[in-house]
């Protein structure tokens, strides 16, 4: 405790090591003021200026200083392998405010609200990303779990209520869960800093048994934000009722976090007891198989999407089954390709008020919205991972790794691995090309002739038009020539 | 030395015995200065937070006492977060090996914690979330009745 307390002023100094997140949190809160004064009307353009906090933030953290240094007595450590992931992040969030009208984000457009909420989730992942303490770690998913559930449920109707307060109780559930399993592992290793030796000697010597309860208690408040197998109820109800730049935050910001989180938090435990990939294994294989099967039945595209992301985070868990260079960079450019595709599929949804169709609706729409239909189709060829577009690096990658792991350990668990997820891409196939289907092959019926006002990308919100070509030029030529040039 | 550690208990039992006293006196004496005085049937009858004194013990409870119920829990929490904050933070010891860099964190640390639910506060209070949620009466259209109502309205307020 004394050489703890001698140095509180030096800890304290370093703090400025963490001055670009605590500035996001401090400022986020300028988004609260106009609460303050009677009028809550926004004017659309303020929804731009969420954009300014990021860049600051990541020209703070990304292009002036990424410090080495731990601070808080080693409770938060700037990794090099966390420094991609912390600017897909940043980055990743900013999309949705580019991608979207101020419309999309509910009846009376963007609120401030939403603005302080969307910041301080961000804020949230970039320090879980940092914490190299699990309490810093709860803590930090804490406050992007708070965030989201208030965005969830920002439509501020019935539906949007409902489906906040059971996302709420779901993750109260989940993260009272991964509290309960981090005061095991403190009690196993009597430390809470996982990089710290003490930790690995500590898992080594107690008992298999207690170490994978703990763990599974652990990973179940991860694989929430995740939106992973066992604790993905709540993804598909967040997908009907929340606003669609909501959704699509949620379905990419928190994922990207999570996984820089278990790239850091793995290793430490893959030292102690190396059999702990099977277990990430099952949940990865759960999450694709029962994703998939769900994702086949759905009637409305907006759930089948909320499936598909369960099955989709399944094959992001895939390459923290080893922890090589190949598979670092797999995950990178596999989250790359899933973030953008899924953007896309998003944005058109929602800018062309699609969000609410059911399948049959898109009968014959090919004809009548082309180029949509064709970027579509080039997203959900990119989702499934088939060769022009640039799913397929993302998919090859996977199984490049999976073939990596089985010549390294020589065990079967990395083979049926890889042949579950080969022909998982192959269920992919039906759900995801149905819109497709329905749009290009079958004829114009009568029930397109829906009420459903069509909102075309019009000259006012030319941010999302840009964002979409932008996304399909990535997506369809950097995938021809990149595929062609391996 | 025994018997002056169980005096000093005693002694805070006894502090706590005339706080409490004094915190009930004051609190009567601040409502009798501030409330109005119209003494009918049904201002007299003794109540609990809108609940009726005399009946099941199983009753609904109003949905409204939901928020501040929260509120109270909220702040209730915040308390029992500064006690300990008092007790251990408030550490001679700690604060010289530290070259008094300790008192100040602490200090500093208190108030952004204070200060930070105080801005919730008074945001919520801004944006009238602490109002009591008004219900909308179905009043009956009918003229003849609501002629009733008023008439005893009035018979109640001159009582």
């Amino acid at each position: 405790m004394q050489e703890y307390i001698q140095v509180l002023g030096v800890e304290l100094g370093k703090f400025s090591g963490l001055l670009p997140e605590l500035l996001l949190l401090i400022v986020s809160l300028l988004w609260l003021l106009p609460g303050f004064s009677k009028g809550q009307k926004t004017n659309p353009i303020w929804l731009y200026s969420l954009l300014i906090p990021i860049a600051g933030l990541v020209y703070l953290r990304w292009f002036s200083a990424w410090k080495g240094q731990s601070l808080g007595y080693g409770a938060i450590h700037f990794p090099e392998t966390s420094k991609y992931f912390y600017l897909f992040t940043a980055g990743f969030a900013a999309i949705p405010i580019i991608g979207f009208a101020s419309r999309s984000w509910g009846k009376n457009g963007f609120t401030f609200q939403q603005g302080f909420f969307y910041l301080s989730a961000i804020a949230g992942a970039l320090l879980s990303l940092l914490s190299a303490q699990l309490l810093v770690l709860y803590l930090a998913i804490e406050i992007l779990s708070f965030s989201s559930y208030f965005l969830a449920a920002s439509a501020l109707n019935k539906n949007a209520s409902e489906g906040g307060i059971k996302y709420l109780l779901q993750g109260s559930a989940a993260s009272a869960c991964m509290l309960y399993g981090i005061s095991w592992l403190y009690g196993i290793t009597g430390t809470l800093n996982f990089t710290h030796p003490l930790f690995i000697e500590g898992l080594k010597m107690a008992s298999p048994f207690t170490v994978y309860m703990a763990l599974i208690l652990v990973l179940g408040g991860i694989t929430f934000k995740l939106s992973a197998f066992p604790l993905h109820v709540w993804v598909s109800n967040v997908y009907e009722v929340a606003p669609m730049p909501v959704v699509a935050f949620l379905s990419v910001v928190p994922k990207v976090a999570m996984l820089g989180v278990l790239w850091q938090l793995l290793p430490a435990i893959y030292q102690a007891i190396p059999q702990v990939y099977q277990l990430i294994g099952w949940v990865a294989m759960a999450s694709i198989i029962v994703g998939n099967v769900t994702a086949l039945v759905q009637k409305l595209p907006i759930r089948t999407m909320a499936y598909s992301t369960v099955s989709q985070a399944g094959y992001l868990l895939l390459p923290l089954l080893s922890g090589s260079e190949l598979a670092y960079s797999t995950l990178l450019a596999y989250i790359i390709v899933y973030s953008l595709a899924n953007f896309g599929v998003l944005i058109i949804l929602e800018n062309y008020g699609w969000k609410s169709f059911t399948f049959s609706q898109f009968a014959g729409m090919a004809k009548t919205h082309l180029w949509p239909m064709l970027a579509l189709l080039v997203f959900f060829l990119s989702l499934i991972g088939l060769p022009p577009t640039l799913g397929f690096l993302g998919k090859a990658g996977l199984f490049l790794v999976l073939a990596e792991g089985f010549q390294a350990l020589k065990s079967t668990f990395y083979l049926w691995m890889g042949i579950l997820a080969l022909l998982n891409a192959a269920v992919a196939l039906f759900y995801y090309l149905h819109i497709p289907y329905q749009a290009w092959l079958k004829p114009k019926g009568f029930e397109t002739n829906s009420k459903v006002p069509e909102m075309p990308i019009s000259a006012k919100t030319w941010w999302p038009a840009q964002i979409l070509v932008a996304i399909f030029i990535v997506i369809l030529v950097v995938g021809f020539f990149w595929n062609s040039w391996l | 030395m025994r018997t002056e550690n169980h005096f000093n208990q005693l002694s805070t039992a006894l502090l706590f015995i005339i706080g409490g006293l004094l915190f009930s006196l004051i609190s009567l004496t601040v409502w009798k200065l501030l409330r109005s005085n119209k003494p009918t049937e049904i201002t007299q009858v003794a109540y609990e937070s809108g609940e009726e004194p005399i009946g099941s013990a199983l009753g609904g409870f109003n949905i409204r006492f939901y928020m501040v119920a929260l509120l109270f829990v909220l702040f209730d929490v915040e308390l029992v977060f500064l006690f300990p904050w008092a007790v251990v933070m408030g550490n001679k010891q700690f604060n010289e090996m530290s070259g008094g860099v300790w008192g100040y964190t602490t200090l500093i640390e208190a108030f952004v914690f204070v200060l930070l639910l105080g801005f919730g506060l008074a945001y919520a209070w801004k944006q009238q979330w602490l109002g009591w949620a008004k219900v909308a009466i179905n009043r009956p259209k009918m003229k003849q009745v609501n002629r009733e109502y008023e008439l005893f309205n009035e018979q109640v307020n001159r009582r």
